[in-house]
């Protein structure tokens, strides 16, 4: 009998103290961490994430089958059916339900306000926006964090409270445009186009872009820089008059390939031929693709929708399941010329992250 | 004092007033920029010009009827859809389809306004929006490419002499049209059932006839638009006229068509199209900001909504 006794409470405070043992290190830890450890290649000081592959995502599972619903500014622009499919792709691995709405375009928060509404309606676990209107959008943002559903902002944001995302580095996109024209040519005669009024993407791109070029290129010359309507005769029409106005230009900058595609129409309508004016750009859909193959794109850099898609589902789902991501992951944005190996590389190693299969609908 | 108002009722406002305009902008830009007044600008000014100029003078023949049609600007995206389909397996046989997908839409747009009376903004922005879903679901939401023929490229980039292609197709356009309406019996069917349908029902018109007619050739000459669209993107693009629809009806009403129907002229909306787009050409060239730009041409279609609304009430007194 005696022996019993003794084995028994040494047991209890044994087992008591190598539960505290484990669990000790555990309790002092920041609980961002680990996640931070798990997103490998994430640079915190820039916040930005290089080098993502097939074996890299930061979360292996959902802890249960989340319903996420997805809003986008339209579902009529290239990029964000490939930010679709890549979402889709990663709901399918995660076993998470992924629900893509259209808005009315950019400039309406209304609809996209009525949509988010409707998601914490419908009891959506989690929302992936990319936003119409910076200010416009914040309160219905809010609303969803209030009703307890996260909001993750796939590449655009909103002015709300609390703010967590994948986004498109807009300062990377300009300054990398202009180091690439600073390096080929000092004394550049550089037209801007920067998106549409309101819209902070195209003025952050094209502030970045100058701001830089200035720096490295002190003999070369911003000729005009414009805003537009986002349509691609509007921007051809922009772009014929302004080189109308300024014959001797010998670039121009682009905050995404609608821009650049618009340029493409005007420059080929004015009788240029592929390689006369120098084409720099965000984005590489597959059209431009095919502009580069023909010559017109001197310089393009890959946005990676459809990682920035995957991620969004990520970071969306490593927050439903309780843990503290860091709140902003922005995408490296790697460049490519437009020669044939540079279009090969592209192909060969970013094409996975930037073109979707044909047969793909949202 | 009397030989400006003897001017202004032989001639009308869009004939007097819209060449002043047209002068003022020129000497204005003119004198702001050495590059305006120059052959690259006016040849740049025919590349951009004649999309807008076909739409404006299919929207003025709706006009006049009294209706407007809102569809234009998803007509064009699906024809550019419809013209790289048939281009690519065809070549440039396949650009009849253009102006036949247009004109299917104008039926079927002239169909439902006429049959069931319902108006017409209803009733395309409805069309609008299935046309647009079909350019989307045709394609995925994706551009088509070729390989083209050769030809279509020349379209909106070709050249007759020194003139751009473009503005020829504009300048047929503009004849055809004015012909129509002035030498067949369309012309003044068309006038009479915009100023006043019921009389002209009454008068046995056939105006069920004459508002699908309407329809149809706007549809037509979007379809065009949509032709010379395809050759200057060199491609199909499902989304590719937004916005074209409110700039299209700018046009008309600045070049004096009467939202009320019933009057109007087609030189009126040649001029109104030169207007807006000798605007927007002066002020990119000019290098004024987007948000200026934005006043200015607001100022411009307002001001000339309001002198149509004065010409109407004035008429209304005479």
């Amino acid at each position: 009998m005696k022996p019993r006794w003794t084995v028994l409470p040494i047991s209890i405070v044994a087992v008591f103290a190598m539960t505290l043992a484990a669990c000790g290190p555990a309790a002092t830890q920041d609980p961002a961490a680990a996640t931070k450890e798990r997103i490998k290649n994430y640079d915190p000081g820039t916040e930005v994430v290089t080098g993502v592959d097939d074996t890299t995502y930061p979360v292996d599972k959902a802890d249960r089958p989340y319903v996420i619903g997805v809003s986008f500014p339209q579902l009529t622009d290239p990029i964000w059916i490939s930010f679709a499919y890549g979402m889709v792709q990663e709901g399918e691995r995660l076993g998470v339900d992924i629900n893509i709405v259209g808005a009315n375009g950019y400039g309406d928060p209304t609809t996209q306000g009525a949509q988010v509404d409707t998601f914490l309606t419908q009891g959506v676990d989690a929302i992936l926006i990319a936003t119409v209107d910076f200010e416009g959008m914040a309160p219905a943002i809010n609303r969803a964090w209030d009703a307890g559903v996260p909001v993750i902002y796939a590449a655009v944001p909103a002015a709300s409270e609390r703010s967590m995302g994948v986004y498109t580095d807009n300062e990377l996109a300009g300054t990398k445009q202009a180091e690439f024209i600073a390096s080929h040519d000092p004394e550049a005669k550089v037209i801007l186009l920067c998106g549409p009024a309101g819209a902070t993407f195209g003025s952050d791109r094209c502030a970045a872009f100058k701001t830089k070029f200035a720096e490295l290129a002190p003999n070369g010359e911003i000729l005009a820089e414009h805003q537009h309507d986002m349509t691609r005769p509007g921007i051809a029409q922009v772009a014929g008059n302004t080189l109308t106005a300024f014959p001797q230009a010998t670039w121009f900058f682009n905050p995404t390939d609608l821009e650049a595609k618009g340029v493409v129409d005007a420059l080929r309508a004015a009788g240029h031929q592929p390689g006369d004016i120098g084409i720099t750009n965000l984005t590489m859909t597959s059209e431009l693709v095919d502009l580069m193959r023909e010559g017109w794109i001197t310089y393009a850099l890959s946005e990676r929708p459809i990682l920035q898609g995957r991620l969004g589902v990520d970071m969306a789902v490593l927050v439903l399941n309780g843990e503290t991501p860091p709140a902003n992951w922005k995408i490296d944005l790697p460049g490519f010329e437009g020669t044939s190996e540079e279009i090969d590389r592209f192909m060969a190693d970013e094409a996975k992250w930037n073109l979707e299969p044909e047969d793909f609908t949202p | 004092m009397d030989l400006t108002r003897g001017l202004r009722l032989r001639f009308g406002w869009n004939l007097l007033g819209l060449p002043l305009v047209l002068l003022a902008l020129t000497l204005y830009f003119t004198v702001q920029s050495d590059r305006f007044f120059s052959v690259a600008n006016f040849e740049n000014l025919g590349r951009n010009l004649p999309g807008l100029a076909l739409l404006a003078f299919g929207q003025a023949f709706v006009l006049l009827i009294g209706q407007v049609d809102i569809s234009v600007g998803a007509t064009v995206g699906l024809t550019t859809v419809t013209t790289a389909y048939a281009t690519r397996e065809f070549g440039l046989v396949g650009l009849v389809v253009a102006p036949l997908t247009g004109a299917l839409v104008g039926l079927v747009n002239g169909f439902l306004v006429a049959r069931f009376r319902v108006h017409s903004v209803i009733v395309t922005i409805g069309v609008a929006t299935v046309v647009s879903g079909l350019a989307l679901t045709v394609t995925g939401g994706r551009h088509v490419a070729g390989p083209f023929p050769d030809g279509l490229r020349w379209i909106a980039a070709g050249t007759v002499g020194p003139i751009p292609f473009p503005l020829i197709m504009a300048v047929i356009a503009l004849i055809s049209c004015s012909l129509m309406l002035r030498y067949t019996t369309l012309g003044p069917k068309l006038y009479a059932t915009g100023g006043n349908e019921e009389a002209a029902r009454l008068a046995g018109l056939g105006v069920f006839r004459i508002k699908i007619a309407a329809f149809v050739i706007c549809g037509l000459l979007a379809g065009v638009a949509g032709m010379y669209y395809t050759s200057r993107v060199d491609s199909g693009q499902p989304t590719l006229g937004q916005g074209l629809e409110l700039q299209s009806i700018a046009a008309a009403v600045v070049g004096g068509m009467a939202l009320t129907g019933g009057k109007g002229r087609l030189t009126g909306v040649a001029l109104g199209v030169l207007v807006l787009v000798i605007l927007q050409n002066g002020l990119d060239i000019t290098n004024v900001s987007s948000y200026t730009q934005r006043i200015i041409s607001g100022i411009v279609i307002l001001a000339a909504v309001i002198v149509d609304r004065l010409r109407e009430s004035r008429s209304s007194e005479g």
